[in-house]
């Protein structure tokens, strides 16, 4: 297990490295002077002075990343156009969107897998083409759609939950009345790539010569599928549920500013929409190495359930 | 003169549902199995031994149609529900496949995979079955079990993946092993352990084999009675030195013809020529006729049912050996 | 010689035949599949032909008519400023099927000489572009899309660079994994027996036999450019109105979501259909071309 997670680890420095480097590079291609889009548009020259010099913008520009990445690893991201700490702002918001991650996955896994495993075993009757056509709907439904029309459903025409907002975690029940329709829009799609995914893998794993085997020593078929086939077919599914990220926060960042929600997501784009590049860089910077750092540890997860991986 | 045999295969037809139609796989085959005996039943690819074998256990997909009687213990296994058919497979009728690698699950270790059978037939704890485990692959001649047992299949080697495979099968002492093509996949030097393996189980333990191969020498090697298999059905059936002293069916000749003797000065190997037929129906002529050298007005418009021609030795065949003139 | 290659030629050729017949014969039998190839070559005629369609120009405005319901003059009625929704509808499906399809292709012509070389040569050429995909992987499409839209500003086009870019490691991933696969095949000593130098194994041999899974790919890839289209169209952060795709549509359509949800509804129904008729598709295009399957 050593090698192979070592081997990631490292990998996994190498890109965060490039990353920056990659972001680092974007605000210096923002145009004009790179002092004014780091100072948050603050044209006052003592101000465009004291930038300069905390990023040391006069100096060539590997001295300059240095600075900065120097600056973000200890927290100091910047300070953005109302003039407020970038590292604060971003560790304010952040855990909302995380419980909103958290929650939207709960509800892709507790839905997805069973639907994904009882569809392969049930190949071609009419519950797997219930369950497939369920999950291509999941599929093609774009979760802020989906967002949009709970509100209306739910929240405007029911009553029966709030339209959006947030309340914090001290008020555990209103705060999952607010988490409800926005885990569930983004959970919808998560489950459905889940479900094809798991069946997908079931049906190969149901096919495999292993499972023949597990039936040729009498096993019940409880243990045939959900002990031999099940366990196989769970590496695939980590994997893809890896993939699936990008896809996860492009939800976070849609259904926040759907529904309102103060968290990492809306600043994103409120941060666009000012025009803020000491945020955005923030942000993006933020993204970028959360991602990594969340492939990693899906690759742990991997190497735990796939003990051909742990030898190397 | 026979006791009681152990397993009896009657008329078995398996029939598949293809998408260029139905496909005869096996046609109306029947043999005995007697206990502590080694039968070996050979053909070349596409001859229908394997999906014989997994049909006496019902191991095929649903796509394949099963008719004939197999009757073990009193009881007809094709009729057989599902739960009581379960406490037969691995219990009392074993099965070992052709590709070790493939047939050990590889997210589960040696031991688990072993125990998991004898907890289930026999109710033992874990801590038990982990032992009989252990006292299984040393059974089977793996080094170091106790190492071992804890390991992953793919930290073995082919053979002793086989003898893993072999050590699970045996681990609730069964009555038959059905060893589809043991050694086909591996080494011809580890072939002979695994054959010297299998010929010990039946001394030890007395378990009789069913043993699938196209390697006339495996046969040799280990069988008592031997079955010859062509396009589904059954051509030929006689004790092992009969059948290799004596062999009357001309595919059976053929088929010895074509195996390299060392020592022996020849130019060419005999081959067989054309390829194993495949048939949606009963065809009504032999089916070797294409191919056999006697084909004549007979061979090609009737069915030649297996008969006896020497000693204890049957044939399905209109011109076997022992009736041509020189 | 001659006699015996032109006798293997037309065998090759009859064997291709048959080979079309038989997946064509098996893609009928899917009526999803089918179904979803119809819908989505429907949505790519509309996208073609919108300015034959659509009834009025993409910025004409009635004042006269604001979030009118349907009526003769205008079958799906207005927006809020007065704009045919049909005709919106049918300029948004050119905008859209425009994002959806491009930036597939961009990916897939960037990304598949990049996988090839990577599974081809392997050594530290894999590992250069391994570290270089992870680097393309931090980024999701969204992110991108808000570092364009900073640096460029948000337009059609950023969104087409940045669902573009955002696919790209897939089909590196793809077209990696294939050609590590293929490159085991006979022919390839054999070719390089005949001489044959390393592009032309890689071009003319390998590549041919990665079609099928490149396709089923780019099938499958396209609803999820076209969906992401309209996620950074809704934020602002690809089309920009007045232009018009299903995303910006569903954007103008947000405050109104009560009093007139029919806003909402059109593009979205138009967007779940045509995701689901090319995953629908997809999905039965890799079915036929699987050997495994068998019907």
């Amino acid at each position: 297990m050593g090698g192979f997670l070592i081997r990631k680890a490292g990998a996994a420095l190498v890109v965060l490295v490039l990353a920056s480097i990659v972001v680092f590079a974007g605000v210096r291609a923002i145009p004009g002077n790179p002092a004014i889009a780091l100072g948050a548009e603050n044209r006052d020259p003592a101000v465009i002075a004291a930038v300069k010099a905390k990023y040391d913008l006069d100096k060539p520009l590997p001295v300059q990343y240095g600075h900065w990445i120097w600056l973000a690893l200890r927290g100091d991201l910047g300070v953005d156009q109302r003039d407020l700490a970038v590292g604060h702002t971003i560790a304010q918001r952040l855990p909302i969107s995380l419980e909103i991650a958290l929650l939207s996955m709960l509800v892709a896994v507790v839905v997805g897998i069973p639907a994904g495993v009882i569809a392969a075993v049930r190949r071609g009757k009419p519950s797997d083409y219930a369950a497939t056509g369920v999950a291509l709907s999941g599929l093609s439904v774009p979760h802020f759609w989906l967002g949009l029309m709970l509100i209306v459903w739910f929240a405007v025409d029911l009553h029966w939950l709030p339209a959006g907002g947030y309340t914090t975690m001290h008020h555990p029940l209103a705060n999952l009345e607010h988490m409800l329709l926005p885990t569930i829009a983004i959970g919808t799609g998560l489950a459905a790539v889940l479900m094809r995914q798991m069946r997908s893998s079931m049906l190969d794993s149901l096919g495999a010569d292993y499972v023949r085997t597990a039936r040729a020593k009498g096993l019940s078929e409880w243990s045939v599928i959900c002990k031999h086939a099940f366990r196989n077919s769970l590496i695939t599914v980590t994997t893809v549920m890896g993939l699936q990220l990008g896809a996860l926060i492009s939800g976070i960042v849609t259904i926040e500013v759907i529904f309102g929600i103060p968290g990492f997501g809306s600043l994103t784009i409120d941060a666009v929409n000012q025009r803020d590049y000491t945020l955005i860089q923030g942000v993006v910077l933020v993204v970028a190495a959360g991602y990594v750092i969340v492939n990693l540890l899906v690759d742990v997860v991997y190497s735990l359930l796939n003990p051909r991986i742990r030898a190397i | 003169m026979r006791a009681e045999p152990l397993l009896e295969v009657n008329d078995l037809s398996v029939r598949f549902e293809t998408d260029e139609g139905p496909l005869l796989a096996v046609d109306q085959v029947s043999f005995t199995l007697a206990e502590r005996e080694v039968l070996g039943i050979v053909g070349e690819s596409g001859c229908g031994k394997s999906v014989t074998c997994m049909s006496l256990v019902r191991l095929l997909p649903e796509t394949a149609a099963v008719s004939g009687s197999v009757v073990f213990g009193g009881v007809d296994l094709l009729a057989l529900g599902p739960r009581r058919l379960r406490r037969v497979r691995g219990n009392e009728i074993s099965y070992i496949f052709q590709e070790p690698m493939s047939s050990l699950n590889p997210v589960f270790t040696v031991g688990n995979q072993i125990g998991e059978v004898v907890r289930r037939h026999l109710g033992v704890s874990r801590r038990d079955a982990h032992r009989r485990a252990v006292e299984l692959l040393q059974l089977v001649r793996i080094p170091a079990p106790e190492r071992r047992v804890d390991e992953y299949p793919h930290q073995l080697s082919g053979g002793m993946r086989q003898r893993v495979m072999i050590a699970m099968a045996l681990a609730c002492d069964p009555k038959v092993l059905i060893a589809d093509e043991p050694t086909t996949a591996l080494d011809v030097t580890i072939q002979a352990g695994i054959l010297d393996l299998m010929r010990e189980v039946r001394e030890r333990l007395g378990t009789a084999i069913v043993l699938v191969t196209h390697n006339l020498g495996v046969v040799a090697d280990v069988a008592d009675r031997v079955i010859v298999m062509y396009a589904g059905r059954k051509v030929e059936e006689a004790a092992a030195n009969e059948l290799f002293a004596a062999p009357q069916h001309p595919y059976t000749v053929g088929l010895l013809g074509a195996i390299p003797r060392p020592g022996e000065r020849r130019e060419r190997l005999e081959e067989i020529p054309g390829r194993v037929p495949t048939a949606s129906a009963p065809l009504a002529r032999c089916v070797f006729a294409d191919r056999c050298r006697y084909a004549d007005e007979t061979t090609r418009t009737q069915v030649p049912t297996l008969r006896t021609v020497r000693q204890d030795h049957l044939v399905a065949c209109f011109h076997p050996e022992a009736e041509r003139a020189a | 010689m001659s006699i015996v290659a032109s006798e293997a030629e037309v065998a090759a050729v009859g064997l291709r035949r048959r080979r079309l017949r038989l997946l064509r014969k098996r893609f009928l039998r899917r009526p999803m599949a089918v179904a979803g190839l119809v819908v989505a070559l429907g949505f790519v005629v509309v996208a073609i032909f919108a300015p034959l369609l659509a009834p009025y120009s993409a910025g004409h405005t009635d004042f006269n008519a604001i979030l009118a319901h349907s009526s003769s003059k205008h079958l799906l009625g207005t927006d809020d400023l007065g704009h045919d929704v049909l005709s919106r509808l049918i300029w948004g499906t050119r905008a859209s099927m425009q994002v959806g399809v491009f930036s597939t292709l961009l990916a897939m012509v960037v990304a598949v000489p990049i996988g090839m070389l990577a599974g081809f040569y392997r050594g530290w050429v894999d590992l250069v572009i391994a570290r270089l995909t992870d680097v393309l992987l931090a980024f999701p499409f969204l992110i991108l899309a808000v570092g364009l839209a900073a640096i460029l500003g948000p337009s059609l086009l950023n969104a087409t660079l940045a669902l573009g870019i955002g696919a790209i490691p897939g089909f590196i991933r793809i077209a990696r994994g294939e050609t590590l696969a293929l490159r085991e095949e006979d022919y390839v000593p054999a070719a390089v027996l005949n001489g044959a130098n390393d592009a032309t194994i890689i071009f003319r041999h390998i590549l041919p036999n990665m079609t099928n899974t490149l396709i089923v790919q780019t099938t499958l890839t396209i609803p999820g450019a076209i969906l992401g289209e309209a996620i950074l169209s809704f934020l602002g952060l690809g089309v920009q109105p007045p232009q018009s795709s299903w995303g910006t549509m569903l954007q103008g359509a947000e405050p109104y979501l009560t009093q007139a949800q029919r806003l909402s509804v059109y593009p979205g129904v138009a967007i779940i259909l045509a995701v689901l008729a090319f995953n629908v598709f997809g999905d039965g295009l890799r079915d036929v071309l699987d050997p495994r399957t068998t019907r």
